[in-house]
């Protein structure tokens, strides 16, 4: 029986072998493997529907086992009686379900359409890039496998995955591309995308050469994959994008979705069979977390890692719910129908609050310590056990929610703090192993980007419980959440009240306290105790700054805004919220600058020594705007498409843009980013990515100087450096031009016209007139 | 429309009321919520999360100085999706309690849910509170959509034939372009 040591890469479902699965052998080989792997899903309802359901199914012609047997609805407390349909061949099964749904209707589902990562996952343990010992027979058929590394690992072992990069030289929807970049194994190629034939022939020659295992492209999913099939399919040279011979792509339609209040645009998707694809530029949250924390995630929430590259962390998180509840033979609902409990109106008024904010104090405050509870909400889901099944309308019941008429059954583990559980351990281990990690350690990068990635996951696991989606998600366990969570804070600045501190502010799951004579991290630690003790939830200090500053609102510079700062902590480094550096429509010139005021604000002992220096910066690239030395890329603006353009009445400068571009041949949906210039005059707007080239001196001079004297006295004021001071102060100086150094002699012929100068001809004819 | 002009009657056992409006009509919902909830307990179904408390204790203010036991006889339960609003419908209390509907069609507006399924959950949804009303008086409003006028209009037919009193009510045309301030 061989036998090896590897990961596994990736698996699916195949028509004929039911399961493929495709694994890195430590030694460098690489292996595939199949599996029979018959799936199951369950219907509900009446023992009548139930018996009509069975008779139709019967008489199907697939390989179907019909069986009726008890599973645990987690919405009802209780185990019921369902239906099991299970279908010999995986890739049938969706089709098996998807007709049953349309022909009965009436009844619900459960266990339906779930990723078959996740039901091996649940079945064998083993998840994606997981490290594990694998038996097979001779005839390639997986028998036995047994996960070395599960993945709650903190250090897991390297995964030796070979990886082609392939790149286009610009971006396709800016420019026209004039040759591919492909780097492999140290190498990098450039492919001239003018000369099809040779381009396919070398890149064929170089995936057949290195056979890597994640192809990593920018643009391959809407652009580039598409665009080399299409010609691959021209000149008939295959090129082996899949390993699985015989196989196609699989392609994903591009779709537009609200979160969290925005709309949010996905691109189509390629996914490969046998290798993987991950395009960086449809790839969620790629900048902050690259592919160290996309193979985090995929490790955690056993989704195939190309999956796991494009999913929200909403689906990363209800991937583990569901992966929780199969193991524990939880029914996982198709489309849930629980809805609110009915609540007296007065209710609404306690319950629907959200978390808790104590406005700051505007202005600068001295050695104010931050202190934030770790990932507070999952961290109240995990040690108050809430979940769907946990929560009681009993009043008078124990474990009383704070302030709502609902209790908490501790009698077992809600499935939602079983399945966040250890995502929350590994999540405070990671932060304390980074806390410790100095940073020249060669994998402080690759943490650093894994706890990113999990803390997106923790961060979308209170949400997803209220989300309407949600297959676990119930408002009355999302309200309970939040209760606890004001509580917990009211009880810190409890705490800190009573040790003498003053709270400057409250927000949601921290507090910034101040104490004269408590100034030094040392000193923080016994109210960092008092806290832990008093709410039961793990607290951090997460620094204490020198100097903070709590901007007001813009409409009204008096009143406070909650999560408007900036600050200097003692270790060096500069926090800023919710200002322009932190906005992602904000134009590098602007953001730039402003951080620059920052730094240069923090490097003096007393910052307002730095107003002089401030205002010089100022002018100096208010002159380089002006002068036209401040390049074009950095004064884009990107602002979302909110909505279709024909929903708008007045288009906005976005909207203005995608109109120029729709002009120019070139769709743009909701959702998407679009970058463009202010310009003068109408529309206003310049598109970055019309096929011409913008004029650099149609740039709205004046509108970028607004913007950066706005952004700069939100920094400044604190100090006495209102916008209107500012402006004055830094216009006073700026308005003068560079004028070119006047030449020491007129030019001869210029001479003649210039009172007061006198050509030397009639010079010399006039003293011999005189003469 | 101005938010106070317009009150409706509180509707009555064995009929089904209906009213088609834009969303500033919530301020006249709440008003004649506030008529039900003087009276004894009323139930609530939310299905655009749309419903006003503020609104409602104002209304009541007018009407009392207790406003917590009608505030406290007012229940709520809102659904999120389709699936939600019939499960929830099949589940109320027929005893005789007042039920309103507010936004009923904007779940089934979700471009996530085909079509047709929406149409035959709509359908359920109907058939159930056919089956209310026979014992309480129901009351239902449908949001106007313009953003989805197609499917809109579509949904609302089955609503219209199902209702015995509708009022219809729309917001005042917008002029194209900026009146004169003389």
């Amino acid at each position: 029986m061989p036998e090896f040591t590897g990961w596994l890469l990736d698996l699916f479902d195949d028509p004929r072998e039911g399961l493929v699965l495709y694994f890195i052998d430590k030694k460098g080989a690489r292996h595939r493997l199949t599996r029979p792997f018959p799936v199951t899903f369950y219907a509900l309802g009446s023992d009548a529907q139930l018996r009509t359901l069975w008779r139709h199914l019967s008489n199907r012609p697939d390989e179907i086992k019909l069986c009726r047997t008890q599973r645990m609805d987690v919405f009802k407390r209780q185990d019921v009686t369902v239906l099991g349909v299970t279908v010999k061949n995986p890739y049938q099964a969706g089709k098996i379900f998807h007709e049953t749904a349309a022909q009965f209707p009436g009844l619900e589902y459960a266990d339906a359409d779930l990723n078959i990562s996740l039901r091996f996952a649940a079945e064998t343990g083993a998840f994606p890039l997981c490290r594990c010992q694998v038996w097979s027979d001779e005839a390639g058929q997986l028998t036995h496998i047994k996960v070395l590394e599960d993945a709650w690992l903190l250090k897991a072992t390297p995964i030796p995955l070979r990886t082609m990069s392939l790149a286009p030289d610009v971006a396709p929807h800016h420019a026209k591309p004039r040759y591919l970049i492909v780097e492999v194994a140290g190498e990098e190629y450039h492919l001239d995308l003018h000369t099809w034939r040779p381009l396919l022939i070398n890149l064929r020659a170089l995936i057949q050469r290195h056979d890597p295992d994640l192809l990593l492209t920018d643009w391959g999913d809407t652009w580039l994959l598409p665009k080399l099939m299409a010609q691959s399919e021209k000149y008939n040279i295959p090129l082996g994008l899949n390993r699985e011979v015989g196989r196609g792509v699989s392609w994903h339609e591009e779709r537009t979705y609200f979160s969290y209040g925005q709309i949010i645009f996905r691109g189509q998707q390629i996914h490969l069979f046998g290798r993987c694809h991950i395009d960086r530029q449809n790839a969620v949250l790629w900048n902050d977390y690259e592919l160290d924390g996309t193979i985090e995630v995929s490790r955690v929430t056993a989704l195939p890692l190309q999956t796991a590259a494009r999913v929200s962390p909403g689906t990363g998180i209800s991937s583990i719910e569901m992966l929780t509840a199969l193991r524990e033979g939880i029914l996982v609902p198709w489309q849930k129908q629980q809805a609110e409990m009915l609540k007296p109106a007065a209710d609404l008024f306690t319950a629907d609050q959200g978390g808790l904010v104590y406005q700051p104090k505007i202005g600068v405050h001295k050695n104010v310590a931050e202190i934030d509870f770790v990932s507070l909400y999952p961290a109240i889901m995990v040690y108050f056990n809430i979940s769907p099944e946990t929560i009681l309308p009993n009043p008078n019941g124990e474990n009383l929610v704070p302030a709502l008429g609902l209790a908490i059954d501790n009698s077992q583990d809600g499935l939602i703090p079983k399945a966040l559980r250890p995502l929350l351990e590994k999540r405070i281990e990671m932060k304390k192993h980074l806390a410790s990690t100095p940073n020249w350690d060669p994998f402080r990068k690759n943490f650093k980007r894994r706890a990113s990635a999990l803390k997106w996951l923790l961060v979308t696991c209170f949400g997803y419980l209220g989300y309407k989606n949600a297959r676990f998600g119930r408002i009355e366990a999302h309200q309970a959440v939040t209760a606890y969570g004001r509580e917990a804070l009211l009880r810190a600045k409890e705490a800190a009240e009573d040790m003498g501190f003053e709270v400057i502010q409250l927000y949601v799951d921290g507090l910034w306290v101040q104490h004269p004579q408590k100034t030094r991290p040392e000193d923080i630690q016994p109210l960092l105790l008092e806290i832990q003790e008093r709410t039961g939830l793990p607290i951090s200090l997460e620094g204490i700054y020198r100097w903070v500053v709590f901007v007001g609102s813009r409409q009204n510079k008096k009143r406070p805004v909650a999560n408007r700062y900036f600050g200097f902590f003692q270790d060096g480094s500069i926090k800023v919220r919710g200002i322009d550096a932190r906005r992602h429509d904000s134009t590098p010139f602007v953001s730039e600058a402003q951080m620059h005021l920052l730094e240069l604000l923090a490097s003096k002992d007393r910052p307002e020594e730095a107003l002089p220096e401030a205002v010089d910066y100022l002018r100096a690239r208010l002159r380089a705007l002006r002068s036209g030395h401040v390049s074009l890329p950095d004064l884009l603006v990107r602002q979302r498409l909110g909505r279709k353009l024909e929903a708008y009445r007045t288009p906005s400068p976005a909207a203005r843009a995608v109109m120029q571009l729709q002009a120019a041949g070139k769709e743009m949906r909701p959702g998407q980013r679009v970058p463009f210039i202010y310009t003068l005059g109408k529309p206003g707007v310049f598109a970055w990515d019309r096929p011409q080239a913008p004029n650099p001196h149609a740039v709205d001079v004046a509108r970028y100087q607004r913007l950066l004297l706005r952004a700069a006295s939100i920094v400044l004021e604190s100090w006495g450096m209102d916008e209107e001071k500012l402006t004055e102060k830094v216009l006073s100086d700026a308005s003068q031009l560079d004028l070119p150094v006047p030449p020491k002699q007129h030019p001869r012929k210029h001479r003649s016209n210039i009172p007061g100068v006198v050509h030397p001809a009639m010079d010399r004819a006039l003293k011999g007139q005189i003469q | 429309m101005n938010k106070q002009i317009i009150s409706f009657p509180v509707p009555k056992t064995g009929k089904i009321s209906l009213v088609v409006a834009p969303k500033t009509v919530i301020h006249s919902l709440m008003s004649m919520l506030a008529v039900l909830a003087l009276r004894g307990r009323v139930i609530v179904v939310d299905g655009g999360n749309c419903f006003d408390a503020y609104g409602l204790a104002r209304a009541l203010r007018r009407r009392t100085h207790q406003i917590q036991p009608a505030l406290k006889a007012v229940q709520l339960s809102r659904a999120f999706t389709c699936y939600q609003i019939v499960a929830m419908l099949a589940e109320l209390p027929v005893d005789g309690t007042p039920v309103i509907v507010l936004d009923l069609l904007s779940t089934f507006l979700d471009e996530n849910v085909n079509f047709s399924k929406r149409q035959r959950l709509l359908d359920s949804s109907l058939n159930l509170l056919r089956q209310i009303s026979e014992g309480a008086p129901v009351a239902a409003w449908a949001r106007a959509h313009p953003a989805a006028e197609g499917e809109f209009q579509q949904l609302l037919m089955p609503l219209l034939e199902t209702a015995h009193d509708i009022w219809e009510l729309q917001a005042p045309e917008i002029p194209d372009h900026q009146l004169p301030l003389f």
